[in-house]
């Protein structure tokens, strides 16, 4: 392969990953531009449930309600946290947004549909998981990753406060006076307008320009690392698949609407592998990595990501003892099918992503 | 106030903005025209397409909005500047007495305004890409190299027709997952289109990518083409090396060895009618690479 093709190659992986999350991180800063204009300083506090878990759980569920990809959420989670919506709840809704939500559920369970009829060569069941299996475990599993690391940045965010924040991130500080609000000040149409124009514009530089230096350390690494090198590796060692797993998911920065597809192509990978890819890949990958470093410092980002890794890990271990034990038992092998007919018979069914 | 600020954090202030509003404007025109001129296909699947048109165009709306506003507190400050300079009454240095959020290069924020033209290279690189005419074709046939090159696979003794069948790559490679459906197939004639990637004059792997939402999650349906051992015909790789073609053969499917996958094959057997030529045919690039 010559060098201009890898260029070349280089080049359409790079302006893919930016112009698939271009209109997304867009429309995030246009909202952030709106949030920090329009939405006055006290109104999340007023509607957040005393229960800082219970915060914490609608914040992992919020996605449901309103959908947002990895990239686009970046800049509104920044201005809501400035608004004063507690930053564990952010973190949950960052880290679950993207998996728990309607357009990424749906994606899961087509690309894995038709899965648990998978056969070994000599005919038996291969037990890999179907739509059903893979899209509640990672709605599960990513739940459960984004509370516990929600509770552990709570608990930090009590040690250390605002030192774990960009300055851009940091909540404005209230009134003197609790429970006062500020008096809203008079603002034209058009001042409003302009405000909201030069938040978006700044906020859309800020994060694109990471979302450029991530795509392009993403594209580098896909020339380097294969998917055939990490499905070789990880053939037949549980732990290594997950691990590589995990790292693949890492590398390759995939928005979660799609990487079911990627994952479901690893035919013969055990289930619980391609689990830790699609759990971990919407929380923690080298794009997101740079986007983040333009709302919490590092000390935060390598704590999340620190909790992030070790329990999509666990879980996903878990998970494989669990199923490798269990699912030969609930389920059947299926049963020999009579042979098409020359003439009349339609091609079989073959609804296995490929 | 804004008159309070230093006339170098003044400077700063346009400068970032006229940078600002003159790069969103250029990713936001590039984006509206990689969808205008359909080079966008080279890179995402068609549910993207409206997307970046929108992204595009409100880009450019912020940009024009923008300018407007900078345009016009320009004129603002100059107003202000002939004003008496004794603002006591406002309290503060740095906020404009008449609002605490009117941007202006007075205004009381927590951006980060400072000049950094670094931002601004990193941001021009779609931008000089797209002038560069980059991207301007899919994956060449042999990115990441190919599996099946590796594999010592021989062509059986013969492949009995038994029938004809209009399916694409997709419904191909998952037809290889279930033993019903490969016993179905085993025979048919098929024809494909791809990438040709060279192995020997007697075998090559055709090469498409499926997407999912973008390049990055391309996925190899490759499938292996080979020669009828007992035909003379050749397919020369220097002919064929970087080209599309379209290959007209039976199906058949090998065990991959050490695995317990199927491998998509299609075996060639070229006839006086149908000279190896007629079996794989060169063709212009389509204009979507990716099968979807």
């Amino acid at each position: 392969m010559d060098n201009i093709a890898k260029v070349k190659d280089f080049v359409l992986t790079f302006t893919s990953i930016f112009y698939e999350a271009l209109p997304f991180i867009i429309l995030g800063a246009v909202i952030a531009g709106i949030l920090e204009e329009m939405l006055p300083q006290r109104l999340i506090t007023r509607f957040l449930p005393r229960s800082r878990t219970l915060a914490i759980v609608i914040g992992a569920v919020l996605g449901l309600v309103f959908p947002m990809c990895e990239c686009g959420i970046i800049p509104v989670m920044r201005r809501l946290i400035r608004k004063g919506l507690p930053l564990s709840c952010c973190v949950a809704y960052l880290l679950a947004g993207p998996i728990i939500n309607v357009v990424v559920m749906l994606s899961t369970f087509v690309a894995f549909s038709g899965m648990e009829n998978a056969v070994e060569p000599g005919g038996g069941p291969a037990y890999q998981m179907g739509g059903w299996w893979m899209m509640s475990l990672r709605v599960g599993l990513g739940f459960l990753v984004a509370v516990g690391t929600a509770h552990i940045v709570e608990w930090q965010y009590r040690k250390q406060g605002s030192k774990l924040l960009m300055p851009l991130a940091v909540p404005t500080k209230l009134d003197a006076k609790e429970g006062v609000d500020e008096p809203e000040e008079k603002r034209s149409a058009w001042q409003r307008l302009s405000n909201i124009t030069d938040t978006a514009l700044h906020d859309f530089i800020d994060i694109t320009v990471f979302l450029i230096l991530g795509a392009l350390l993403a594209a580098f690494t896909r020339q380097v690392v294969t998917q055939e090198m990490i499905a070789d590796l990880s053939r037949n060692h549980a732990i290594l698949s997950i691990v590589l797993m995990m790292l693949l998911a890492v590398l390759l920065c995939l928005c979660s609407e799609a990487d079911a597809f990627v994952a479901a192509s690893f035919i013969t990978l055990r289930p619980a592998a391609k689990l830790a890819f699609l759990v971990l890949g919407p929380m923690l990958d080298l794009k997101l990595y740079m986007m983040y470093t333009r709302v919490f410092r590092p000390r935060l980002i390598y704590t999340i990501f620190l909790s992030v890794i070790v329990q999509v890990f666990i879980y996903s271990y878990v998970t494989h003892l669990l199923w490798e034990h269990y699912a030969p038992q609930f389920m059947s092998a299926p049963a020999p099918k009579p042979k098409p007919g020359p003439a009349s018979a339609g091609p079989p069914s073959t609804s296995q992503a490929s | 106030m804004a008159h309070n600020l230093s006339h170098d954090d003044r400077n700063a202030y346009y400068l970032n903005q006229l940078f600002t509003i003159f790069v969103c404007g250029a990713l936001g025109g590039v984006a509206v025209m990689l969808w205008w001129n359909g080079t966008i296909a080279l890179m995402l699947h068609p549910k993207f397409f409206l997307w970046v048109l929108l992204g595009g165009m409100t880009l450019l709306m912020l940009v024009v909005l923008r300018a407007v506003a900078v345009w016009r507190s320009v004129d603002e400050l100059a107003l202000v500047s002939e004003q008496t300079h004794d603002h006591d009454h406002c309290g503060h240095e740095h906020e404009p007495c008449h609002h605490q959020h009117a941007h202006g290069p007075g205004h009381a924020h927590d951006h980060e305004h400072g000049w950094a033209p670094w931002r601004y290279v990193v941001l021009l690189l779609p931008v000089v890409l797209y002038l560069l005419n980059l991207p301007n074709q899919g994956f060449s046939a042999d990115a990441g190299g190919s599996e099946l090159n590796r594999l010592a696979l021989n062509v059986p003794e013969s492949v009995r027709s038994t029938g004809q069948v209009n399916i694409g790559f997709v419904e191909l490679q998952q037809a290889s997952l279930t033993s019903e459906s490969r016993e179905y197939y085993e025979g048919k004639t098929v024809t494909l289109t791809g990438q040709y990637l060279a192995f020997s004059p007697k075998r090559f792997t055709l090469r498409r990518y499926k997407i999912a939402c973008c390049a990055a999650d391309a996925v190899k349906l490759d499938a292996v083409i080979m020669v009828d051992d007992k035909s003379p015909e050749k397919v020369d790789p220097d002919t064929y090396r970087d080209k599309w073609v379209e290959v007209t053969g039976r199906i058949h499917f090998f065990p991959k060895p050490g695995s317990n996958e199927f491998i998509t094959a299609l075996i060639l057997y070229p006839t006086k009618d149908e000279p190896i030529n007629k079996l794989v045919k060169i063709i212009p690039p389509p204009a979507t690479p990716w099968v979807n």
